[in-house]
């Protein structure tokens, strides 16, 4: 799988729960997902539980605790799919 | 000072029940915090509860060791009974007011004022006005800023001072806390 494909997996997880649309159009692994998409962070537990059935992965609490950007949720995919 | 607020809106929440998605109760509770849950009479509406004491204390402890947002409600040991939530060696002590509509929580402190409206795309510039109609202030002497890690203050152009406020909005509300001031 590819850094772009892992992107837009996690863009159609996101959109959802996003409730600032605008930072959709900008989305790279610098976007912030609670500055620039508003996601509130109970919905960003939501989006770690979708992640996880997505890519077939355990994020535990520890990898969680940094998962703020696109980039970040990105990192955690590969490194989880690669343990 | 620290401060801390948060506010839920329960018609969204209780739409989607959480009580038998095991997985998401073990990123955001520890196993002591769930059976707290299932000891209550309305177990969803504790979740939440719990959630909102949580978000309030880690809103305060970000505000006073200047921490970047993170992800780690588990951490945040939170107490039902005695409303506190632990985090580190330090206790916060959290009130808490819930109708069928809402919960709002926030820190205790003395002194604090509240300003809930109803949420919309220009909620902060309604809080501002409100602010300005409390504090007898110029409205043209406040501008809400976040520093640097995203922690909101009120800048006081006529003073040189910021005023912490801490901000929350969920669904149809949003509510604002900040400690009374002499302008």
């Amino acid at each position: 799988m590819t850094n772009r494909d892992i992107i837009s997996k996690i863009k159609t997880i996101v959109t959802p729960y996003t409730q600032r649309k605008e930072g959709l159009s900008e989305f790279d692994e610098s976007t912030n997902f609670l500055n620039d998409l508003e996601i509130n962070s109970a919905n960003l537990v939501d989006v770690v539980l979708d992640v996880e059935d997505e890519f077939d992965i355990e994020i535990d609490n520890e990898s969680m605790e940094g998962m703020m950007t696109v980039g970040d949720a990105r990192d955690i995919i590969i490194k989880k799919l690669n343990d | 000072m620290i401060i801390g607020n948060d506010l839920i809106d329960l018609e969204i929440v209780l739409g989607k029940p959480r009580l038998k998605n095991d997985r998401f109760l073990s990123k955001v509770f520890t196993d002591s915090e769930i059976s707290q849950i299932y000891s209550q009479s309305h177990p969803e509406l504790a979740i939440w509860k719990m959630w909102s004491m949580k978000e309030t204390a880690y809103k305060a402890h970000q505000r006073l060791f200047q921490i970047p947002a993170r992800l780690d409600p588990v951490t945040y040991e939170c107490d039902l009974y005695n409303l506190c939530v632990i985090k580190e060696q330090k206790n916060y002590s959290i009130n808490l007011e819930q109708d069928e509509n809402h919960i709002y929580s926030w820190l205790e402190f003395k002194n604090l004022d509240h300003i809930k409206i109803p949420y919309s795309t220009n909620y902060k510039s309604d809080f501002i006005k409100e602010f300005a109609i409390r504090t007898d202030l110029d409205l043209r002497n406040i501008e809400l800023r976040k520093n640097h890690i995203g922690i909101p203050e009120l800048f006081l152009k006529h003073l040189g001072a910021n005023l912490p406020i801490s901000i929350t909005h969920h669904g149809r509300f949003a509510a604002i806390c900040f400690p009374l001031i002499n302008c």
